[in-house]
């Protein structure tokens, strides 16, 4: 199923902009992920596509039908919230069985469907617990088994990792990307952890304030930023303002070319990623900083370097090297890559 | 000293207890039964006392039907804070618990009386609710409203929302969320409500009066009977029925006591 916003806008009764003129288009069988901070209107627009959110202004499509103004039962979607929202009176069989209740789905199918995804989902010898009696992780599973039972075509997660412990999350979330692809649905996820979105998705929806900054792939939003946004907000980065001075930017003693046609004296904001700056050992006559600290991360190591502008850089080293910039040692640094925005 | 004051604290309270709780209870159930349970059941089962049981029964049952279809949408109004004036809601749920029944009583008596407009308009219809049974259900109505809302709205905040919203997503209509995801859940809360609604049903006796006028055999309920009776120095038929009135709302306590504990566990975990 393909999903379509045109220029969507959201106001709440207060007045608040949850989201402002977005548009976008997903494709069929695509994993999306929804990345911003929090305010940036992510889960807002999870829930327009669920129908739980009427847009003020715009339309949203479903699979070629518009749906801007069906209520939630009708748009067959899957849903996992944040906190699971599981009923909790009823047992891990009673909420996975919920859905197709509802869609009156005879009895036999019912128990042969909600057997079938809890024997999916690892579940089977807890189908008759509560809620309240399973871990985090296996509440998860059932929310996402409840989702999947009545075969929705568009399956929505809302921070769907945000309550549970690191490894059990590093599991789920490969074990998601294997149920969307084994079941061929498309999907969107909301989370405000880029790591988590970088790695599963297919492609990424940056939001700010309730607008699309970009919609690419992951490689696409960390190697080609579109805005000063996406560059800062995704992976690390070294954002410095400057003005420009005859087609190039001063940093780090450094000239970095800008394109010619902007015109002397116009700030701008040059973002370099960590990767992207070599360092060199040198004396204290060229070096340009200084090595503050650095931080091991395992393969790399995070290096701390202050120029003699007393800005301090991060930069990445490989980790076997480490050993050559001890703190207080003077390097010279080669910038390989950066990006100019508007500032 | 604390340690002497501590038993000593226990002490005066079960005296106070015997005294004003226990003494009185036991009095009346020895005043039905001096008599054997011949004449008790003898005082019990005459016609006027039976009639004004009864009726105290009828009114508790109508009552019971009606809060439980106002309390709980109104819960929801309270509770959400989405329907306009929510608050002024709220106020005039909660004001019978600061006014005098038998003002409230008096008030329906101003509306709804054959002399006031609105009573003057039913009548000519063939309406009767002052001085008659709809006029008590109301009084009663008025009075008990609260209990019911208020153990339904801490529970209903609680739960909160979003079980209703997974329940929409998976195609549940909202009158099928209510019975199916939002009812089992309150169910502990509704029948804590319902015991004291019934309770106070039972014991009502000030807004009934006015609004009754007391007719033997046609607006007398048990209270009122009890009253009437104790001032014709009947007192044989007064205790009588004083003592049923009083093993209902003991019946009614175990039942909380009974709810309280069933409920408790499953209250607690939200």
């Amino acid at each position: 199923m393909t999903i379509e916003f045109v220029g969507v806008e959201k106001v709440y009764p207060g007045g608040a902009r949850s989201v402002r003129g977005v548009s976008f288009q997903v494709r069929e069988g695509e994993m999306v992920g929804l990345l911003g901070p929090s305010g940036s209107g992510k889960t807002t627009i999870l829930r327009l596509i669920a129908g739980l959110e009427r847009p003020t202004k715009g339309e949203i499509w479903i699979g070629g039908k518009r749906v801007t103004d069906l209520p939630p039962q009708k748009r067959n979607v899957g849903l996992v919230f944040q906190n699971y929202a599981l009923f909790q009176h009823m047992t891990v069989y009673d909420n996975v069985a919920f859905g197709l209740k509802e869609k009156r789905v005879p009895r036999d199918e019912i128990d042969r469907r909600v057997r079938e995804l809890l024997g999916y989902m690892r579940l089977t010898e807890y189908a008759n617990r509560f809620p309240r009696e399973l871990s985090g992780g296996q509440q998860q599973r059932v929310a996402l088994a409840r989702a999947l039972a009545p075969r929705p075509q568009v399956l929505l997660f809302d921070e769907p990792f945000a309550a549970i412990d690191t490894q059990i999350r590093r599991e789920l979330r490969k074990f998601v990307r294997e149920v969307h692809d084994e079941l061929g649905v498309t999907s969107l996820f909301v989370t405000h952890d880029q790591e988590e979105a970088l790695e599963i998705a297919d492609r990424v929806l940056v939001l700010h304030e309730g607008r699309v900054e970009q919609l690419g792939t992951p490689e696409e939003v960390y190697e080609q930023p579109e805005t000063l946004f996406v560059a800062s907000f995704i992976g690390e980065s070294n954002v410095w303002r400057r003005p420009v001075q005859g087609g190039a930017v001063e940093v780090a003693g450094l000239r970095l070319p800008v394109d010619p046609a902007i015109p002397n004296g116009t700030p701008v904001a040059v973002v370099v990623r960590p990767k992207d700056v070599q360092l060199h050992p040198a004396d204290r006559e060229e070096g340009q900083g200084q090595i503050l600290r650095s931080a091991f991360k395992g393969a790399y190591s995070a290096c701390f370097v202050r120029t003699r502008d007393h800005e301090v850089w991060e930069v990445h080293v490989p980790s076997a090297d480490r050993h050559l910039l001890s703190p207080g040692a003077w390097v010279r640094m080669d910038v390989h890559k950066f990006f100019v925005f508007p500032a | 000293m604390s340690r002497l004051s501590r038993p000593l604290g226990v002490a005066l309270v079960y005296v106070w207890l015997s005294v004003f709780v226990v003494v009185p209870w036991v009095a009346i159930l020895v005043g039905a039964f001096a008599g054997g349970w011949a004449s008790f059941w003898h005082s019990v089962s005459s016609p006027e006392a039976a009639f004004a049981l009864r009726m105290t029964l009828e009114i508790t049952l109508v009552t019971l039907f009606i809060n439980l279809a106002l309390g709980v949408p109104i819960s929801f109004w309270i509770a959400r804070r989405s329907a306009p004036g929510w608050r002024v809601i709220q106020w005039i749920v909660e004001l019978p618990l600061s006014v005098s029944p038998v003002v409230a009583g008096l008030a329906l008596i101003v509306v709804y009386g054959p002399n006031a407009l609105i009573g003057a308009l039913l009548a000519h219809a063939h309406i009767k609710i002052a001085f008659a049974f709809p006029g008590m259900v109301l009084a009663t109505v008025f009075v008990t409203l609260p209990f019911i809302v208020h153990e339904t709205v801490p529970a209903i905040r609680a739960i909160g929302d979003t079980q209703e919203q997974a329940a929409y997503v998976l195609g549940a209509s909202p009158w099928r969320t209510l019975w199916r995801v939002w009812l089992p859940q309150l169910k502990w809360s509704l029948l804590y409500g319902m015991a004291l609604t019934a309770a106070r049903s039972f014991g009502e006796f000030g807004a009934v009066l006015v609004v009754s006028g007391s007719i033997v055999m046609v607006t007398e309920t048990a209270t009122l009977f009890v009253y009437q009776a104790s001032v014709n120095n009947q007192m044989q038929a007064a205790y009588a029925v004083s003592a049923v009135l009083a093993l209902v709302s003991f019946a009614l306590i175990l039942v909380l006591q009974l709810v309280k504990r069933l409920g408790g566990n499953r209250l607690r975990d939200h």
